[in-house]
């Protein structure tokens, strides 16, 4: 503990020097610029700065690569909230509850808090890594394919979470995303699936190209059939709508501390990433909300938790990294590589045999972490008076940058064509209550949960009983059962109380809901539609 | 002014209980079809799942649904249901002509190169779909693609292609 601090301090103090203080700005200014473009990721904004870090040393190269990191992960919940367009894979969650803010002209807040969610489940995130790295990174090791799997049943059965009125609906929406994730060449076998000769579709479908059609194009043509000259977000007017209130903070603060807690745990297992945090913590806000009716409507907690999961899955993939030298996610790959150039070999004895570049870049994260909110808090009008634009200028301009970023992902115009697809997919599961968050969350973890069931057989050569040997495992499934079991069984109850007292004054029921979610605000939307 | 669902206009009788039942029958006709490919792989090989493993499961299982969604709305009573809007001829005329562009500048971006099918992109939704005249909409129509390609190919140096723009 005393190493740790100490280590710390001189982080801080390394850190803290000019240089340093430049490149966490820089990093975290052109992630968070970057980030706002759809396409260009993580990933695609290290790897276009990583020539400029070789001119650096290795600790400040790597604080300003940290840098951007954060700086993008906030930078796309920026489009997500005020344009439903997903700047970034996690930020997919955020546009849910985000943008449904937007359009109630709550743009200010939903930006503001997920700024400061983003900030406080960062900060807690690097106390994680500061404090439990190790411990943690050892438990991750632990987990193997078994525990994957026990753990993706859960994050799968969450599709049902993020149903509308249907739950038949989102199932479907969800088993379409899981084969949807099957197209390409099946790694494990060697063969193709579903890519009808098509080169472009070997790496399979393009998970933005998926979710810009579906969200972005989608909502745009939706709008777009009402006559022109409406606009369909309201910008906020006054300084006071611009940020999040007391009352949004009371309602996200239990949604901030789970989306920390959650997402620094998946975060640090290799593989899972910020995307499956971000869905993982806002399916788990919803369940356990007094208000879930609320959410995919413009819960301010349903913008809450993913960006505080996204955020603090950051801190979280850089335990592996640093202790193990697993990098988690595509961008912690790329940082590895950097660390490789400059001869240096993250593992067990990476923080004891190089201090100097570990702690000031876990110092550095910290002060990054302060620069995204300082940058960001004062640039939230900024960003929310794009939505002044009357909209006919708006959306040609949201579909152009639709199209373009898509096409720099790989430089393929096929994913451009997949956008146009997807897009059409969007409107018509829009126009016949079909959920597009189901789809998106299989198609995620969809791969996840194949890979690790066929992995475990393989292990246990075809016995299925090694889901039921391992403690983790097991843990994961009574967990998944418990969670969906129990508001199940409570539901029939609740259904049996309300059949009970269906002939009483006052207890109208409405036969067409088949969903629990289902809300009185539901039910008097359906009558207004009938009138 | 916010679209809020109250303005929507009533001008189809549909309910969600036919659209939900046809939409049932296309499901599991889709569920069907991947069905079939999904059989031409291997299902299981060596006590392991084969590729066609869960591609074979979740077909089947989209017919189950799709049947489901069909029979449940069918036995269901024909008031109890009545929330779906069809969008009118013409909403729907603009929703459609909106992606038959974005399709259209899609097939020019290779001959045309990025700017020039965008700039095409911009100018029929200006100028076909919302009927906008005027010098703010020469503005918006060229500005948009520019700064795309300014943002894009210039600053991040993505490799856009360019058409007859081009090197």
């Amino acid at each position: 503990m005393t190493e740790t601090l100490q280590g710390l301090s001189d982080g801080f103090a390394a850190a803290f020097s000019a240089t340093n203080l430049f490149w966490v700005f820089f990093g975290v200014a052109a992630g968070t610029i970057i980030g706002v473009l759809p396409g260009l990721g993580t990933p695609a904004t290290i790897a276009i700065l990583l020539p400029l870090s070789m001119n650096l040393d290795p600790a400040t190269a790597l604080i300003m690569m940290a840098g951007v990191y954060y700086g993008s992960k906030y930078g796309g919940s920026t489009t997500s909230i005020l344009l439903n367009i997903p700047g970034e894979d996690a930020s997919v969650v955020t546009a849910l509850d985000g943008y449904q803010m937007a359009r109630q002209g709550r743009a200010g807040p939903a930006l503001g808090i997920a700024a400061i969610a983003s900030f406080i489940a960062g900060t807690l995130g690097l106390i994680g890594l500061t404090f439990l790295a190790p411990a943690v990174a050892t438990l991750a090791v632990a987990f193997g394919p078994p525990e994957y799997t026990a753990l993706m049943v859960i994050g799968l059965g969450m599709v049902v979470l993020l149903a509308g009125r249907s739950k038949i609906k989102a199932i479907i929406s969800g088993i379409g995303g899981f084969l949807l994730s099957t197209i390409g060449i099946d790694l494990f076998a060697g063969e193709s699936r579903f890519t009808m000769g098509r080169i472009e579709l070997a790496n399979g479908v393009e998970f933005v190209a998926l979710c810009i059609g579906l969200f972005a194009i989608g909502e745009v043509m939706v709008n777009v059939e009402e006559k022109s000259g409406q606009t369909f977000v309201q910008a906020p007017r006054r300084l006071k709508e611009l940020f999040p209130s007391k009352q949004d903070f009371r309602a996200s603060s239990a949604a901030i501390g789970q989306g920390s807690v959650v997402g620094f745990f998946i975060g640090a297992l290799p593989g899972a990433g910020s995307t499956v945090a971000s869905f993982v913590s806002y399916t788990l806000a919803k369940r356990f909300s007094r208000h879930p009716e609320e959410y995919g409507k413009g819960a301010v907690a349903g913008v809450a938790a993913p960006e505080a999961a996204n955020n603090s899955a950051t801190a979280g993939a850089f335990v592996p990294l640093l202790t193990l030298g697993i990098p988690g996610s595509a961008s912690t790959a790329i940082m590895l590589g950097a660390l490789f150039v400059y001869g240096l070999q993250p593992g067990p004895r990476f923080f004891t045999e190089n201090p100097d570049v570990v702690w000031p870049i876990i110092a550095s994260m910290f002060i990054g972490n302060v620069v995204l909110i300082i940058l960001n808090l004062p640039l939230v009008p900024l960003f929310a008076s794009i939505l002044r634009i009357p909209y006919h200028i708006l959306y040609p301009g949201i579909i152009v940058i639709s199209l373009v970023g898509v096409y720099s992902i790989n430089a393929a115009l096929f994913d451009v064509w997949l956008v146009v697809l997807f897009g059409l997919l969007g409107y018509v599961m829009r126009k016949t209550d079909f959920p597009a968050a189901p789809m998106v969350l299989a198609f995620v973890l969809g791969p996840l949960f194949e890979r690790s069931l066929r992995r475990s057989l393989v292990i246990s050569q075809g016995d299925p009983t090694i889901f039921f040997t391992r403690p983790w495992a097991v843990t994961f499934l009574v967990v998944a059962v418990l969670i969906f079991l129990v508001p199940a069984l409570l539901g029939m109850r609740r259904a049996a109380k309300s059949v009970a007292t269906q002939g009483e004054p006052g207890t109208d029921r409405h036969p067409e809901l088949e969903d629990d979610d289902a809300t009185d605000s539901d039910v008097v939307l359906g009558d207004k539609r009938q009138r | 002014m916010v679209l809020t669902d109250e303005r929507v206009p009533v001008k189809s009788p549909t309910t969600y209980r036919e659209a939900d039942a046809v939409l049932g029958v296309i499901v599991a006709v889709i569920g069907a079809f991947m069905l079939v490919q999904s059989l031409q792989m291997r299902f299981y090989s060596e006590g392991v799942p084969g590729p066609g493993f869960f591609p074979a499961l979740l077909s089947a299982a989209l017919i189950v649904l799709g049947v489901a969604c069909t029979v449940t709305r069918l036995l269901r009573a024909r008031d109890t249901a009545d929330r779906f809007q069809l969008p009118s001829q013409g909403q729907a005329r603009r929703s459609l002509s909106l992606w038959g562009a974005v399709l259209v500048a899609t097939l020019l971006i290779e001959p045309l190169g990025f700017p020039l099918a965008m700039l095409l992109l911009v100018a029929v939704i200006l100028l076909a779909i919302e009927g906008r005249r005027g010098l703010g909409s020469v503005v918006t129509i060229i500005a948009i693609p520019v700064l795309a390609w300014l943002l894009f190919a210039e600053l991040l140096q993505v490799p856009l292609p360019a058409g007859p723009f081009g090197s």
